[in-house]
């Protein structure tokens, strides 16, 4: 028997209900199997089990229909599907410094709300315009971006892939955006967590970013990209306590420094 | 008209049939599994005292033959017959785990939309606040007070939908049940 479960209640209460393990009722399993003719005839006439197989077949029915329908449909409901099939991985916008570039723009941000489709775009703006939720007074500079992408984000998976997003559909890039995306792309990844100044690597707090709409800027896939600024010190100590030796330096090869 | 009712063979044979069915039927609602099969056992021999009635269960051939030529006769056929009757006994064993299983989460379900139901949810949070008032422990009062205020916000909101706050008190009714 199940321990403090007694199967008589479970048509009165759930008192003590806990999952039912065959092992531990292995015995009437047995009885069952042994004696069917006369359980079969007991427990339709007592339990009624009609109304848990019609529900099952039903239910089974259902998703059957439904899986032969979606198969069928999938893509002619992609075919007519207005909005933009999201990129293949989520992009969201890392927590940094203010840039001199967004401050300098922070006070015109209320003129570049609207920014005609048919206007050349940068990669910049196509990170500003397609974020839905970030104010548009955070525009990332004309250099390399610090945009972190996660393959899976389990808040960005949660939003359904129809949601519209509040922009219209990226234009073409031109050829400053194709300049900028092989400049993104020749930014190198091993960077590591940074702390500002004056605070020891313990004090330092990341909170979970806010997610943004998906942005699609290439169909390749995405880096982490980090990049320096004035405020901020690298938080690979090791790196600056044995600097990299310079590959065709004399007094290296000689091993005689300070000469 | 009685008499002849209670001399017929045919009377007590299906009587025995009837109690026999019972018997087993008991002994399986009560996971008795050895029982039922002793059951099994002597209604089996029971039919050997009732001669006029082994046509009405296929065992006409008793009548022409001896038991061992019968058995020695039909030995595949019985074997065959044993071996399906365990075959669908235990298709059967496990359709009718299905179904208990099915049956304890019919319940379950029944008993949490009951609960959650802002009536039961407003009844609970009295209980709780009673609980919390008579409880000495100061942590224990707490978390009844805790408790009591979620079945009320739950229950001001509506009800039958289970929230975190709602959890660990369902959970604890479906672990002490009316105790709570």
């Amino acid at each position: 028997m199940v321990p403090g479960y007694d199967s008589r209640r479970a048509r009165t209460g759930i008192e003590g209900l806990t999952k039912p393990d065959p092992k531990d009722r292995a015995a009437q399993i047995v009885a069952w199997a042994i004696c069917w003719p006369w359980n079969v005839v007991w427990t339709f006439c007592v339990y009624n089990p009609f109304r848990y197989i019609g529900e099952f077949l039903l239910r089974e029915i259902q998703s059957a229909l439904f899986e032969i329908s979606n198969g069928q449909f999938s893509e002619i409901e992609r075919d007519l599907t207005l909005e933009p099939s999201p990129p293949p991985f989520p992009i969201r916008q890392a927590h940094r410094a203010p840039q001199p570039a967004a401050l300098e723009t922070a006070s015109s941000s209320d003129e570049r709300t609207s920014i005609p489709v048919e206007q050349p775009r940068t990669i910049s703006e196509h990170v500003s315009l397609e974020s839905t939720s970030t104010p548009l007074n955070e525009q990332l500079p004309e250099t390399a971006n610090a945009t972190t992408v996660s393959d899976k984000s389990p808040d960005l998976e949660a939003k359904p892939a129809t949601e519209p997003l509040q922009q219209p559909a990226p234009v073409a890039p031109s050829v400053t955006a194709i300049r900028q995306e092989e400049e993104l792309e020749t930014v190198s990844t091993d960077t590591v967590a940074e702390t500002p100044k004056g605070s020891s690597p313990n004090s330092y707090s990341w909170t979970h970013p806010e997610p943004t709409a998906f942005v699609p800027i290439s169909n390749k896939p995405l880096r982490a990209i980090k990049y320096e600024t004035e405020t901020f010190q690298s938080g690979k100590t090791a790196a600056t306590n044995n600097p990299v030796r310079p590959p065709a330096d004399p007094w290296f090869e000689k091993n005689a420094p300070n000469r | 008209m009685l008499s002849e009712i209670l001399t017929s063979e045919g009377f007590w044979f299906w009587t025995l049939v009837v109690v026999q069915s019972g018997l087993i039927i008991w002994f399986v609602e009560t996971a008795n599994p050895v029982a039922a099969a002793v059951t099994i056992g002597t209604l089996i021999v029971g039919i050997a005292f009732f001669p006029t009635q082994w046509e009405t269960v296929g065992l006409a051939d008793l009548h022409s033959m001896s038991f061992p030529g019968w058995l020695t006769t039909n030995a595949w056929p019985l074997l065959a017959g044993v071996g399906c009757y365990f075959f669908t006994g235990i298709a059967w064993a496990t359709f009718r785990w299905w179904l208990l299983v099915r049956e304890m989460r019919d319940t379950y379900e029944r008993s949490k939309a009951e609960w959650l139901a802002p009536g039961n949810l407003r009844s609970t949070a009295t209980v709780l606040r009673s609980q919390a008032e008579h409880c000495s422990e100061s942590t224990l009062r707490e978390k009844y007070i805790a408790w009591s205020e979620a079945c009320r916000m739950a229950a001001a909101e509506g009800g039958n939908r289970l929230t975190q706050e709602l959890k660990p008190v369902w959970k604890e009714f479906v672990t002490n049940g009316s105790r709570l």
